[in-house]
């Protein structure tokens, strides 16, 4: 069965785009993930947030983070986020196997109040 | 912004008591309500939108309908009396800082976890005392974020300078919200900025202005000449 990670489309809408998880990885119910892994966090309004962890030393692995990578950035925005307090966030514009947390955010839903 | 002293008001010394908070906006609008010196109001209306404060009001949100629906109760002489005696038997503390409430949600309880692995143990530890968290941005400024649709309080060395209204639209959790927020200022404050509606920065009142240091026979004679 293949998982998926929903996020709106439009506000004021029940339009969702589905972004599937590939099968090499897996999703992670865990706030601190494995040594010598990396974590997606997708920010979506079902799950809070979805977690998807990945190896970094298999290369089955990395390549498929990278796919999911590729096609979450069609609609949401990657930040790689400084873990336990210290302070950073810097926008990824491609993806970068050595990150730690890589935090997706709906920016497109981002508006002034 | 009118501000009203009770003392020289021609009606009688009021409390406010909210006895329903609307939904009826899309939109709530957090203010910082100030701490006030008792019989003293502060009025902000702008539309629909309003705040009234005196040292018994209760603090929170207010949106357009709350004022039809505020009962307005006369404090007898006594009362306010003992209230000011009683004021002075103790330190003066102010605080408009709210603890975060427990959540029970799981989509709220997971957003928390990712913010205390973002901020760590002791800003999380922070911001469940304090009710925001703060981030200072590369131009120097202090970004003071609270959860949910609140304003965002910008301060400049100390001073807040402007409240920038910045949401996300959408059935996030108002922890994902503040995250959001938080991750947008810590990269780019500009980028942040360039979504936001500006309002002035909220009133600051000094602990100093807010102590009557009038000796106390003489606070009697000025609330009898009121009444």
């Amino acid at each position: 069965m293949v998982d998926f990670v929903e996020f709106p489309v439009v506000d004021g809408s029940r339009l969702m785009e589905q972004v599937p998880i590939p099968k090499q990885l897996r999703v992670f119910d865990g706030v601190v993930p494995p040594p010598n892994h990396g974590i997606f966090q997708i920010m979506n309004p079902k799950d809070g947030d979805k977690r998807v962890v990945w190896d970094s030393n298999s290369l089955a692995e990395i390549q498929a983070a990278k796919q999911m990578f590729d096609d979450l950035k069609k609609h949401l925005t990657p930040y790689r986020v400084g873990a336990n307090g210290k302070a950073s966030s810097k926008q990824m514009d491609e993806f970068d196997p050595l990150a730690e947390q890589v935090i997706f955010l709906p920016i497109k839903m981002v508006q002034g109040g | 912004m009118k501000m009203i002293d009770c003392a020289t008001a021609v009606t009688p010394y009021y409390h406010y008591k909210p006895t329903h908070v609307s939904s009826c906006a899309s939109w709530v609008q957090e203010y910082d309500l100030q701490p006030a010196t008792a019989g003293y109001q502060l009025w902000n209306s702008d539309g629909s939108s309003y705040i009234i404060t005196n040292k018994y009001t209760k603090i929170g949100n207010y949106t357009c309908g709350d004022w039809a629906e505020i009962a307005a109760v006369p404090v007898p002489l006594s009362d306010r009396f003992r209230q000011i005696i009683q004021s002075r038997q103790c330190p003066l503390f102010i605080s408009s800082r709210t603890p975060v409430r427990a959540a029970s949600e799981e989509r709220e309880l997971r957003a928390r976890q990712t913010l205390r692995r973002v901020l760590g143990d002791d800003g999380f530890k922070r911001f469940l005392r304090n009710g925001f968290v703060s981030v200072r941005s590369n131009s120097g400024k202090v970004y003071q974020i609270y959860p949910g649709h609140g304003m965002t309080i910008v301060y400049n060395h100390g001073t807040p300078i402007e409240k920038l209204c910045v949401v996300l639209r959408g059935d996030f959790t108002p922890t994902d919200s503040l995250l959001t927020r938080y991750i947008m200022i810590l990269h780019d404050e500009n980028h942040f900025r360039s979504y936001a509606n500006v309002f002035a920065a909220p009133i600051k009142t000094s602990r100093q202005s807010i102590i009557d240091t009038r000796p106390l026979p003489q606070i009697l004679q000025a609330l009898k000449t009121a009444a």
